[in-house]
């Protein structure tokens, strides 16, 4: 545990059941690196190709629509993102942008995948870590699409749903003009 | 009950397996014929392994209010409970056989894990396959929840959108240019990071 990037990596829950060999192994496809407040890291489309270790500052993972940012979260150090890119290198799925100065570390899935394809244990242990996760998402997306399914039937059926936060509506008058003036989560058009 | 290899090899958890690591796999493969009915593990049980359904028909049933539904029934090649091979947690589901037979391979987590731990080619293997059917069924679960979401969001505004014109009606404002649209931000377009942020504060509780 002399080199300074083990000692940190050891700290990260996705790879703290690697081996300080193994970890060795993996530094190939860890390159360093570092963006200022407000780039961008990466953009929503962007091929994935690379996972990210945030060793200090903050990001922010958010989305664009129409005229409207979107917050999902915030992530600070030892946080991993990407990880199911480096699996798939399915294209991202979300923006990214430093919220602070960044320092991250760059696991390139082209070096990760050559250690992939030849069958090495460092690349099969953190791929059993990222599986962790991914069948926690899965769980939880299960869960999720069965409780927002019944919320869209009982609204179908009329009753009220249990845990949708309820929308207030006030309806004014303007000018002989009918106008919906506060509407929580919707807008009128 | 023995399988050709070649069977075994036509799984989709074992894909792309030599044929080295299909005779070693074979060792560890528990393979039964089930008749009609047979649970292979019901909804709640500890998951403590993963189902190959070799030939014949499975299904899937959830329990719900109304009563047991089926929600899918699986084809030959198909895994089943595969999950309990990463983590073992209950099952949410119940599964039986739903053909008059049926051939069932079962590997055990235990199994799974010492295959691995002994850094086997063929655990890594399956550990490949396994992942990439995680991630593929997690990218569809995000789209089915993205037009959930946009159903519910959809059911919604019909909704208020009935409860205003109603109200505008009683007092009779002209309601014919109403028009009202989900803010996206709702239909949770990328829900992962939300469902981390959750899995986070459930884990620091």
């Amino acid at each position: 545990m002399s080199h300074p990037l083990l000692q940190f990596f050891s700290q990260v829950p996705l790879f703290a059941p690697l081996s300080a060999d193994e970890l060795t192994e993996l530094l190939r496809a860890i390159q360093p690196t570092q963006i200022h407040a407000g780039e961008l890291l990466f953009q929503e489309g962007d091929a994935g190709d690379a996972a990210y270790v945030v060793q200090s500052g903050e990001l922010e993972v958010f989305l664009e629509r129409r005229d409207s940012h979107i917050h999902l979260v915030d992530l600070g150090p030892n946080t991993v993102l990407g990880e199911i890119a480096l699996l798939d290198g399915q294209p991202r799925t979300a923006h990214v942008r430093a919220k602070s100065e960044v320092s991250l570390f760059r696991i390139d899935r082209t070096e990760f995948d050559f250690l992939r394809r030849n069958l090495h244990p460092a690349a099969y242990k953190l791929i059993r870590q990222i599986a962790t996760t991914v069948c926690e998402r899965v769980r939880n997306s299960n869960e999720l699409i069965h409780q927002v399914v019944n919320e869209r039937d009982d609204i179908i059926r009329g009753k009220q749903p249990v845990s949708a936060q309820e929308t207030t509506v006030e309806v004014s008058q303007v000018k002989g003009k009918s106008m919906l003036r506060k509407w929580a989560f919707w807008r009128s058009k | 009950m023995s399988i050709p290899h070649q069977l075994i090899g036509s799984l989709e958890l074992f894909q792309g397996l030599t044929e080295s690591e299909l005779t070693l796999l074979g060792h560890h493969l528990k393979v039964e014929e089930k008749v009609h009915g047979a649970a292979l593990f019901s909804e709640g049980d500890l998951a403590r392994s993963c189902f190959c359904l070799v030939d014949g028909e499975v299904s899937v049933y959830l329990e719900k209010d109304t009563g047991e539904a089926k929600i899918a029934t699986l084809k030959p090649g198909a895994s089943i409970g595969h999950m309990a091979l990463i983590d073992r947690k209950r099952r949410s589901a119940t599964c039986r056989v739903s053909s008059p037979k049926a051939v069932i391979a079962e590997l055990a987590h235990d199994t799974f894990d010492q295959l691995f731990s002994a850094q086997t080619s063929l655990a890594f293997k399956v550990m490949d396959n396994l992942v990439m059917d995680l991630v593929g069924h997690l990218r569809e679960n995000n789209a089915r929840l993205v037009t959930a979401n946009q159903e519910r969001n959809q059911a919604k505004i019909n909704r208020k959108l009935g409860n205003v014109r109603a109200e505008m009606k009683e007092q009779r404002i002209d309601t014919g240019k109403i028009e009202i649209d989900a803010l996206e931000a709702d239909s949770v377009e990328v829900c992962m990071p939300t469902l981390d942020q959750r899995m986070r504060e459930r884990r620091d509780k």
